[in-house]
């Protein structure tokens, strides 16, 4: 097989999409440590119930006809949804699951991260059983729940969560166009400038704003910004909220672009992207947006010369080289200056 | 010290006496297993176990299990000469390390009639070491690598055909009768997916055919843009997938949308709707599968009307797991006894012996095995993604 321009170029902006989804998620990885100096393995399992909300949305307005009618609309509200209701997922995790044990010994939020995986993972696959377990409840011959009652809360749960592989529909299409060899897929295209435009939004926001000047002061030293007068809490709390919303984006971008969602869709994402806040210095947001892109790139690239089943083979040496050799990753030591 | 030792020999010597002539004085008849006995207590209940994947990813396949196994106890009644049934299942994530936990954990289960599965080859191999070594009757409705039932295991019992009988009807399909030269390959590197890859692979270059890829892909991965560069660079007429319908169906639309437009063809692990069809965005229309059946099947159709009711339409391997529980059962009813002091007695080889020996009506179809715990007559059925459905276009019969 010899080396061919045109797919070569292909193959690249296949990695730049995939990097695109590591650099959303990892984001959430890296403003999360820059904060708590945790990595929050829950993240993952954010994103896939991002894209569940977005698809329970989506689904609900094909049923009204809004999706027929207006797309671009129907996107919108759908991304708009699967971001707030990732937003709530992540701050309820914070507040229930590592704010209780801000003070305890830094392995204890970690294991309570991982339990925090598992929990949401088990509970969208459970959804209905747990509906039904719960609204078929009896006491002798007297139902706490009226039939009715129990059979639209279970359909509800049926429609938005279960075991079952659930589908978006094709909402970008498999068209495309071609600059003279090279074929390239209007979603990916697309998910390319969604992403960096989030990127942009993103960096703006904790560049220029209070609230990121808030998120800067809280990684530097979180007890002199106490000092200084800023609620440790509420900004731990808000970068869980930003954080958890690029996490529901990516999640709803996935689920359009690779249409199945299932409850475990979030492990593998998850860890690459993990991967990807490492490579490009966990803490430092310029950096999990570089090493997303890096991986997703690296990962192509070394299935140019390697076999394909050596893809996250590529990827997890990256992680453990870096580890050994640069553990600060590639934008390492800004780090230490200014907190990014 | 001489006394003493003439006192032990001396007891030694009754209690040998009397533990050789009493069993023989009052209770002539005792029951005898070269495996060992299964003994159920009037109190105890009897349990089936159903190892598959109750989690995860394919957790679809193994709920569908446990409803035909508990389908089936229901049609059998509730319990076995009184006693009452139960199953239980068992968490294999459809993989080698937890499949073993699970038998093992069966293994120490008192009430542990036989287990049904596990559901993956990749599961069956390793966990079958532990159930013939405790010779507990496992009987898998899905598990279709060669090597299975190679090993000369006595205990175990499988109601699909091999995955060599699979690949080679797929490989004469392809060559034969779509008249195609170039095919790539692509499978989940498991023992199932790698297993009849390769067979398809042996197959189809043997039958004249040009392998013109192969490359191997992560279960749970969503991204093959980089390997379908790969494989469609070697520009095949075919692509065989080995493995499941998740990746299945991300594949093929992947496929799709990087402009293949060659067969897509697949074994049994992405024979179903939800999941593959469904699951494709309608991009799998026009690929094929293979499906492993038997003929004779008998009142299928009013079975899935009434599983359809009581649970969901069924997904793949519920008539399998239905049948697999029904054999047991009958098997087991048949050798049971009941002793003196009023416990359930099953002998261990006399089940599997029962089982190897009857034949069975079920609703996958006339079920008969051979030594090795293959089914005698079999066949595999070719399948085609029509207007969203698998409709059949070809069925070849083994055996006979």
């Amino acid at each position: 097989m010899g080396f061919d321009v045109s797919s070569f170029i292909e193959q690249l902006i296949n990695g730049l999409t995939v990097g695109s989804f590591y650099a959303l998620i990892a984001l959430g990885y890296s403003m999360v440590y820059g904060v708590l100096t945790m990595i929050n393995f829950a993240h993952g399992e954010i994103f896939m119930v991002g894209a569940y909300v977005g698809l329970y949305t989506m689904n609900r307005l094909v049923d009204v006809g809004l999706y027929d009618s207006s797309k671009i609309l129907a996107v919108g509200i759908t991304f708009i949804a699967g971001t707030i209701g990732a937003a709530i997922t992540g701050v309820t995790v914070e507040r229930l699951a590592y704010r209780p044990l801000r003070r305890a010994a830094r392995l204890a939020p970690l294991i309570s991260a991982i339990g925090m995986s598992i929990f949401l993972q088990e509970f969208i696959r459970l959804l209905p059983n747990m509906g039904e377990a719960i609204t078929s409840i009896s006491i002798g011959s007297f139902t706490l729940f009226p039939e009715n009652i129990q059979t639209a809360v279970v359909g509800f749960l049926q429609e938005f969560g279960g075991s079952r592989v659930k589908t978006y529909p094709g909402v970008f299409g498999v068209g495309g166009f071609d600059i003279g060899d090279i074929h390239i897929t209007y979603s990916r295209l697309i998910i390319l400038i969604m992403s960096v435009l989030t990127m942009l939004g993103l960096y703006f926001l904790v560049r220029y704003s209070r609230l990121g000047k808030a998120m800067r002061a809280v990684a530097e030293d979180k007890d002199i910004a106490s000092l200084m007068g800023i609620d440790i809490d509420q900004v731990i709390s808000r970068t869980f909220l930003i954080g958890s919303a690029l996490a529901g984006i990516a999640g709803v971008m996935m689920g359009m672009f690779y249409l199945q969602i299932r409850p475990t869709m979030g492990f593998v994402p998850g860890i690459k992207a993990f991967t990807a806040a490492v490579l490009g210095g966990i803490g430092n947001i310029p950096g999990a947006m570089l090493g997303g892109y890096a991986l997703g790139l690296g990962e192509v690239i070394g299935v140019q010369f390697l076999p394909a089943v050596y893809k996250d083979i590529v990827s997890f040496s990256i992680l453990v080289l870096i580890l050994i050799f640069k553990p600060t990753g590639i934008l390492g030591e800004v780090l230490a200056e200014k907190k990014m | 010290m001489k006394r003493l030792i003439r006192l032990v020999a001396v007891l030694l010597l009754t209690s040998m006496i009397l533990t050789a002539c009493a069993p023989a004085a009052e209770e002539p008849e005792v029951m005898e297993d070269e495996w060992g006995l299964m003994t159920f207590t009037p109190s105890s209940k009897i349990t089936l176990g159903v190892s598959s994947a109750l989690a995860g990813a394919y957790a679809v396949y193994g709920q569908d299990m446990l409803n035909g196994v508990d389908l089936a106890i229901a049609d059998f009644g509730g319990n076995l000469k009184g006693w009452d049934i139960i199953s239980e299942g068992g968490d294999d994530g459809c993989e080698g390390a937890p499949s073993v936990t699970v038998a093992e954990q069966f293994a120490a289960d008192p009430t542990l009639l036989a287990v049904i599965g596990p559901m993956c080859s990749g599961s069956v191999v390793p966990a079958s070491d532990i159930y013939s070594e405790h010779n507990i009757v496992m009987v898998t409705p899905s598990s279709t690598a060669v090597v299975v039932t190679a090993r000369g295991y006595e205990n175990l019992f499988r109601l699909v055909a091999n995955d060599d009988l699979q690949a080679e009807v797929t490989a004469d399909f392809l060559r034969k009768d779509l008249g195609l030269s170039t095919l790539a390959i692509l499978h989940d590197q498991s023992i199932y997916g790698q297993g009849v890859a390769e067979a398809v692979l042996g197959k189809f270059s043997a039958a004249g055919g040009d392998i013109v890829g192969e490359e191997g892909i992560t279960r749970g991965d969503v991204d093959f843009s980089a390997v379908i560069a790969t494989v469609l660079a070697g520009n095949p007429d075919a692509i065989y997938w080995g493995g499941m319908d998740a990746e299945g169906a991300l594949l093929i639309s992947q496929l799709r949308s990087a402009g293949f437009e060659g067969v897509f063809f697949g074994p049994d692990g992405i024979k179903s709707k939800p999941t593959y069809i469904d699951a494709s965005g309608g991009a799998a229309e026009g690929s094929y599968s293979t499906f492993g059946a038997v003929g004779g099947a008998t009142g299928y159709d009013e079975w899935e009307v009434k599983f359809t009711e009581l649970y969901d339409a069924p997904v793949a391997y519920a008539p399998g797991s239905y049948d697999a529980a029904l054999i047991i059962l009958q098997a087991a009813d048949a050798v049971a006894e009941i002793d003196a002091d009023g416990n359930l007695v099953i002998g261990r080889k006399a089940l599997a012996d029962k089982i190897r020996e009857t034949p069975f009506a079920g609703i996958t179809g006339a079920l008969e095995f051979t030594a090795t715990g293959d089914l005698g007559k079999v066949s595999i059925t070719v399948f085609r993604v029509e207007n969203g459905d698998f409709v059949e276009v070809k069925k070849v019969d083994f055996g006979e």
